[in-house]
């Protein structure tokens, strides 16, 4: 095989792999971090199969390779079993499974001391681990023949179409037309209620066979919605969770003591989820929450929107110890610039002074220099949000900079600032957001 | 410009500088051990985005350190900081056997550099704590630090969360400035 051929495969492979854990994180499961709950987890642990946030990323890089592997989604390269990995799992099944034995009134601490030994606990000691519990091995996933397919489906498409068009005959039949007939709404992502075990093996089975050519009874309704979203990966919108809400239990098949075992701890789970991070924003956020008094039914959105505020609220006490410049509109040019020149840096460059004092806590924020930010999101956005007067113009500026970012959470947020700031000036611009 | 700076520095405070460059694959314990080194204390870290830096003294000499983020995507933007870069410390998790081979490869990848020609080597074998944690032999081997023709190098076996090895490095990198 020619290198050229290598590479293209390389980034084919790639690509895919970030279109699944983009997936990944639109589902509803892995919407919050598995172990602090904040919002938008952009770190994996590939081998526990978790999504985390920036945060719990650096606790889990403190209980060594052994326990955790962990990898920024967008800062890092996969490679497909890793990926299938966190399929696999996922944060609804790893909270059953690592949190099975959890206390009912257990509260999730935030402070730093507090979460490192609560996560250290959990995955360390595995003291709520489910006593059953196997870690299955690594799958094995090759991709090749799929992407093989996919090819040959193109120029069979292609073909196809060239016909039509000299004479209208059948209709064209391909793996995403059918698909798409079938199913015009999405399909739910298997629910944690259903057995890992189970579920392990699906997933396996629909990334390593998703070809068209199976029968899809044996898929169990789990590819549907996972190939879906490969094949048409740009053109999902952001209402795609909203349509892929529980709606059934689905066909998988479990055995009774699976079913007892799996669905309890997670209903509670996150029934509790979605109130914590309401009463989050009331303990941190008293002004712009007041009013908005939902049930937890409806925090679908407003959970999301509360905990981005939270967040927000968070970061402004916690990571800015120094009084925060926001960046200049063209702060990524000149963060770059930096990157070209450290020498040139002056010390007293706020950006890495900031947290240089020490005692703070947390040192090492890295607001200046290189910043490749896509990963910067979370922080980012979180900053604009925490800023006494919440920028409604950086995420303008963000969002024309990068067209394809702006993800529900971001677009929440800023139908949120509107309502609840009206008064918001366009300042300093956060404009981080290259991808 | 640099080294005229500092040397002038030198004869009006009597203080040598020495910038070094410190990189290392993820999570190999980089900003950890540029805090232990600063502050003296184990802080709670995240992964880093950018870069950090910070000046640590140590037998007066005033080391500069740039702590610089290693994640996959964001390595390219190493070579920015090889400029001007006195000592290069490289930094492994000595229990990450399955990423040696990535590391190594980074490592070579530096060492090729031109900028980099006459800067000393450090490689800090960290993590020696932690289960199944190779050893500076192994890891000479491994990181195939014996093919290293035109740098000074030294594998320093460490632990930054006990301070182990991190002042016998430094030690080592002042010895090779004064010569």
């Amino acid at each position: 095989m020619t290198s050229k051929a290598d590479k293209e495969r390389q980034k084919q492979v790639q690509d895919k792999c970030q279109a699944l854990l983009t997936q990944m994180l639109r589902d509803d499961d892995n919407k919050y971090c598995v172990d602090c709950d904040t919002k938008g987890p952009r770190w994996a642990s590939w081998n526990l199969g978790v999504f985390l946030c920036i945060r719990c990323a650096g606790i889990h890089r403190n209980l060594g390779v052994h326990i955790s592997r962990v990898k920024s989604v967008t800062l890092d390269s996969w490679t497909p079993e890793q990926v299938v990995s966190l399929q696999m799992m996922g944060n609804s099944r790893a909270r059953a499974v690592y949190e099975a034995n959890l206390p009912d009134n257990f509260r999730r601490p935030h402070a730093d001391s507090a979460l490192e030994a609560f996560v250290r606990a959990k995955y360390e000691a595995k003291k709520y681990i489910a006593k059953e519990w196997v870690q299955p091995p690594l799958p094995t996933v090759n991709w090749d023949k799929e992407f093989e397919e996919e090819a040959a489906e193109r120029i069979r498409k292609r073909k196809k179409q060239q016909e039509k068009s000299a004479s209208v005959t059948t209709k064209s039949v391909t793996p995403v037309a059918t698909r798409k007939a079938d199913g015009v709404v999405p399909q739910p992502l298997p629910k944690p209620n259903a057995s890992p075990k189970s579920q392990r093996h699906n997933a396996a089975s629909s990334i390593l066979s998703s070809s068209p050519s199976k029968p899809s009874t044996d898929l169990l309704g789990l590819d549907s919605s996972m190939c879906d979203a490969v094949s048409s990966a740009g053109g999902d919108d952001m209402f795609t969770s909203f349509l892929s809400a529980p709606v059934a239990g689905g066909a998988v098949k479990r055995t009774p003591e699976e079913e007892s075992f799996f669905n309890q701890p997670v209903a509670t789970e996150k029934k509790q989820l979605t109130t914590d991070s309401i009463l989050a924003l009331y303990a941190k956020t008293p002004a712009p929450a007041t009013g908005h008094q939902q049930p937890p039914l409806v925090a679908a959105t407003f959970g999301q929107v509360a905990a981005t505020t939270a967040q927000g609220f968070l970061a402004n006490t916690q990571q800015m110890p120094g009084g925060f410049q926001p960046q200049p509109a063209n702060g990524m040019i000149a963060g770059m610039q930096n990157t070209m020149h450290p020498m040139m840096v002056n010390q007293s460059n706020p950006f890495y002074n900031m947290g240089g004092a020490g005692g703070v806590g947390q040192p090492h924020i890295n607001l200046g220099g290189p910043a490749p930010a896509t990963a910067l999101h979370q922080q980012m956005s979180a900053m604009s949000l925490s800023q006494a007067q919440p920028n409604f113009g950086a995420f303008v500026q963000s969002q024309q900079m990068v067209p394809t970012f702006p993800s529900s959470q971001n677009f929440q947020a800023m139908q949120f600032n509107m309502s609840s700031n009206p008064t918001t000036i366009p300042g300093p611009t956060l404009s981080s957001n290259l991808s | 410009m640099g080294l005229t700076i500092s040397s002038v520095l030198t004869r009006l405070f009597g203080k040598k500088q020495m910038r070094i460059l410190m990189v290392g694959l993820d999570s190999a314990g980089k900003t950890t051990i540029l805090y232990k080194l600063k502050l003296g204390e184990i802080v709670t870290t995240i992964p880093t985005i950018g870069f950090n830096v910070e000046t640590v003294e140590y037998k007066n000499i005033c080391f500069t350190v740039w702590d610089v983020g290693g994640q996959n995507k964001i390595r390219p933007l190493w070579r920015h900081y090889f400029q001007n870069t006195q000592g290069l410390i490289f930094v492994v998790d000595s229990s990450d056997r399955e990423r040696m081979d990535e590391a190594a490869k980074e490592l070579q990848y530096m060492m090729q550099e031109d900028e980099l020609r006459d800067a000393v080597v450090l490689i800090f074998a960290n993590k020696q704590d932690l289960p199944n944690a190779m050893t500076t032999s192994e890891l000479t081997d491994k990181l195939g630090l014996n093919q290293i023709r035109n740098n000074n190098w030294y594998i320093q076996a460490t632990c930054a969360t006990q301070g182990n090895g991190l002042y016998e490095g430094l030690d080592w990198l002042s010895n090779e400035l004064a010569k």
